[in-house]
């Protein structure tokens, strides 16, 4: 519930920042914005791109055109599903883009570091991590969209069905259905892996 | 991290962009400019180049049938250019409702309304002089109500241009329809309809190339 409630803080404040950005142009305010969405954003992109070093050109990318529309951001309106609904579409059409020069097998596993962590530890965890990825790709886009922007990027229903263009209603049908498919290839592993 | 935000606000302060007051300057000429746009292409075919139509009909029927017309046409524009509140603009739900219903509900509502005083008739015009006259009125005044949403859509960009053609094409059947006094039904398809059909679809095109989020631009 804390955890909520702080992100909740976090996205009023990002609302608040983009807002006095779109009217007054104050750049302490988009700096206060990138401090606030940077974070997430980068977290999503990253696991889109499986650590490709291009997700912080697609991050920057993402907030240039936060920057260049600024003047069009209504008075009220939420930045935060705004900003991965442009994230997702620059990656729509990244993901488009290199296969078709390239024709590359995207990779498995996540290449980055686990900091805190002995090297056991670490190394368990970047299997679990690639468990969790493999099964992921297992299941149907649609469904495994829903349960990242929900349970990995903890997003509200409202804003990840915003998002994706769709109704709360499809939307928990389909988290609901990619964590059954998830549970039957981990089984208990995966309330460990997602806690 | 610190490294990217720095590039990120580098970036920024090279290109500068306008705040909302400037931005909505901007939208304010866009639309005026398409209103004009239209005005001037009435003026053009409906007053000087064909000719006004002297055909004598009922006041009560072109007001209803015009009156009825704007409130679709009004509908479909503010559904189209409007967001709803929101940065990601309409849903897929709200923009195929839009392109689909809006001809419906005009035709529907032009068939009823001149039923009611016995007016459908057919014409020996097949309705093409309409037709020209709606997609000329309708092709600039598209291009630039699309410059209102220039690069911004990140989810349905397509979509979304073939709902303000259509909203267009609505606006330009009102005028067209104080201008036509025929409502026989087969000319209102080819002379009315289908114009509405053609600037969803170059709508629709100039959405999908001109509205969507890309990365260069």
């Amino acid at each position: 519930m804390e955890s909520t409630a702080h992100k909740s803080a976090d996205q009023s404040e990002a609302d608040a920042a983009m807002d006095c950005y779109a009217r007054e142009g104050d750049p302490k305010a988009f700096s206060r914005l990138i401090d606030l969405l940077q974070p997430r954003l980068l977290g999503y992109v990253r696991r889109q791109l499986h650590g490709d070093p291009a997700a912080e050109d697609l991050v920057q990318v993402c907030f240039l055109k936060i920057h260049q529309y600024r003047g069009r951001f209504s008075p009220g309106a939420a930045v935060l599903p705004y900003a991965f609904a442009i994230a997702r579409r620059l990656l729509i059409d990244k993901i488009r883009s290199d296969r078709r020069q390239r024709g590359r097998e995207s990779a498995l596993v996540t290449q980055q570091p686990l900091y805190g962590v002995g090297p056991e530890e670490a190394l368990a965890q970047r299997r679990a991590l690639a468990r969790l990825e493999s099964a992921l790709r297992e299941i149907p886009p649609h469904h495994r969209e829903a349960f990242e922007l929900t349970t990995l990027d903890g997003l509200s229903l409202e804003d990840a069905a915003a998002i994706t263009d769709t109704t709360i209603t499809t939307l928990k049908m389909r988290k609901h259905y990619a964590r059954a498919a998830l549970r039957e290839r981990l089984g208990a592993e995966l309330e460990e892996l997602l806690r | 991290m610190t490294d990217l935000k720095e590039r990120i606000l580098a970036a920024a302060a090279a290109a500068p962009s306008p705040t909302r007051a400037g931005a909505s300057r901007r939208s304010v000429l866009w639309i005026a400019g398409s209103a004009a746009s239209m005005a001037a292409g009435y003026w053009a075919f409906a007053l000087t180049f064909f000719g006004w139509q002297h055909i004598p009909r009922s006041l009560l029927l072109m007001a209803g049938t015009s009156i009825g017309a704007a409130v679709v046409a009004g509908s479909a524009t503010a559904i189209a250019l409007g967001r709803g509140g929101t940065m990601l603009g309409r849903s897929r739900r709200w923009l195929i409702a839009t392109t689909v219903l809006a001809p419906l509900l005009l035709l529907g509502w032009k068939l009823g309304w001149s039923a009611l005083f016995g007016n459908l008739d057919e014409s020996p015009h097949l309705g093409y002089r309409c037709l020209v006259m709606s997609v000329s009125m309708g092709a600039i005044p598209v291009l630039l109500l699309a410059m209102t949403r220039k690069g911004e859509d990140p989810r349905h960009p397509g979509l979304l241009g073939a709902a303000i053609g259509v909203a267009v094409g609505a606006c330009a059947w009102v005028l067209v329809d104080l201008w036509c006094p025929v409502a026989g039904i087969w000319h209102l398809l080819r002379g009315h309809v289908l114009p509405i059909l053609v600037l969803g679809i170059v709508g629709a095109a100039l959405g999908s190339t001109m509205l969507g989020v890309r990365p260069r631009r």
